[in-house]
């Protein structure tokens, strides 16, 4: 691909994106279907497990990253490279399981936390009652393991375990955490995936993290 | 001085590298004299870990097939 071409789908993009990007989007461009293959195998899992985060149900996750594969294949020579190929594939998806929320009257709280330090929607790291009145720990976090942890938290179980407390986070967060933490998705492309604004992006986040360690904690400690 | 329920609020700006310099200077010094805290980041660290090796399930081995009418489809009308 020439120096014009790079520029036209933004050297951002290529700053971020998958070592092999640019030369997957002109073959994507030109009708290679090995490269449809790769496109798929590379993103179908992440695509899963995001949808996830909107509809519970796993037929309905499925049919979510099924249409969104459509919406991909009709947008390809469309796409201009503003961002990059996964953040395009994953606000796809996002539109189209908004859409389907709206279409079964369901809403999907992500423009809901308007105001996310307000008092009424303050969401404690930590239970405060673990405080003493000046802010020390009263009840601070214990060893988690105290036998191999490194081998322990390794574990199978503990991703299963991990896996678990990610299905009863709020839909918000579950969101923002799959995106950051497991996907590896810049916050500002989640904001722009999400629809929400930077500081929304990071107390969710936060919230998120914070109730996957309690739930590490009930389990380690038995609290 | 910064309380233990301060940092623990603060934790993913930290940890994100998101805090200015005098606040992430107070999460420091803090850090270095309460070994509780030590830990409940240690165990934030330990989350963020566990969620980057989260396996990915990979495609169905049909779904290529099932999506090529499609893309052929699309690349024929571009052509």
């Amino acid at each position: 691909m020439g120096r014009k071409a790079r520029e036209k789908l933004g050297v951002r993009a290529q700053e971020r994106a998958e070592p092999d990007e640019f030369a997957l989007v002109t073959r994507l461009r030109a009708g290679d279907e090995e490269a449809f293959a790769v496109l798929v195998s590379r993103y179908h899992g992440s695509l899963l497990r995001f949808a996830m985060s909107f509809v519970s149900e796993r037929s309905a996750a499925e049919e979510v990253v099924q249409e969104t594969w459509l919406g991909v294949i009709r947008g390809l020579s469309s796409f201009e490279g503003r961002s990059s190929l996964k953040t395009w594939i994953f606000r796809i998806l996002a539109n189209r399981a908004k859409t389907r929320g709206k279409r079964e009257a369901r809403s999907i709280p992500f423009s809901s936390l308007k105001d996310p330090q307000s008092e009424s929607d303050y969401e404690p790291a930590v239970d405060p009652s673990r405080f003493t009145s000046r802010g020390s720990w009263a009840d601070p976090p214990q060893l988690w393991t105290n036998a191999a942890p490194e081998e322990l938290l390794q574990g199978q179980e503990t991703m299963d375990l991990i896996q678990r407390a990610i299905e009863e986070l709020p839909p918000n967060q579950r969101a923002v955490v799959t995106l950051h933490d497991v996907e590896g998705v810049e916050p500002e492309e989640i904001c722009n995936i999400l629809e929400i604004s930077e500081t929304n992006q990071r107390v969710l986040l936060h919230r998120g993290r914070s109730r996957l360690r309690r739930a590490l904690e009930q389990h380690f400690t038995k609290k | 001085m910064l309380s233990c329920k301060e940092l623990t609020e603060l934790a993913t700006d930290y940890l994100e590298q998101d805090l200015p310099w005098s606040k992430r200077l107070r999460v420091q010094l803090h850090l270095w004299m309460c070994r509780h805290c030590r830990r409940y980041l240690d165990q934030m660290r330990k989350v963020i870990g566990l969620l980057r090796r989260l396996p990915t399930e990979p495609a169905p081995p049909d779904l290529v097939e099932e999506l090529l009418p499609q893309f052929r489809e699309a690349r024929d009308k571009q052509a």
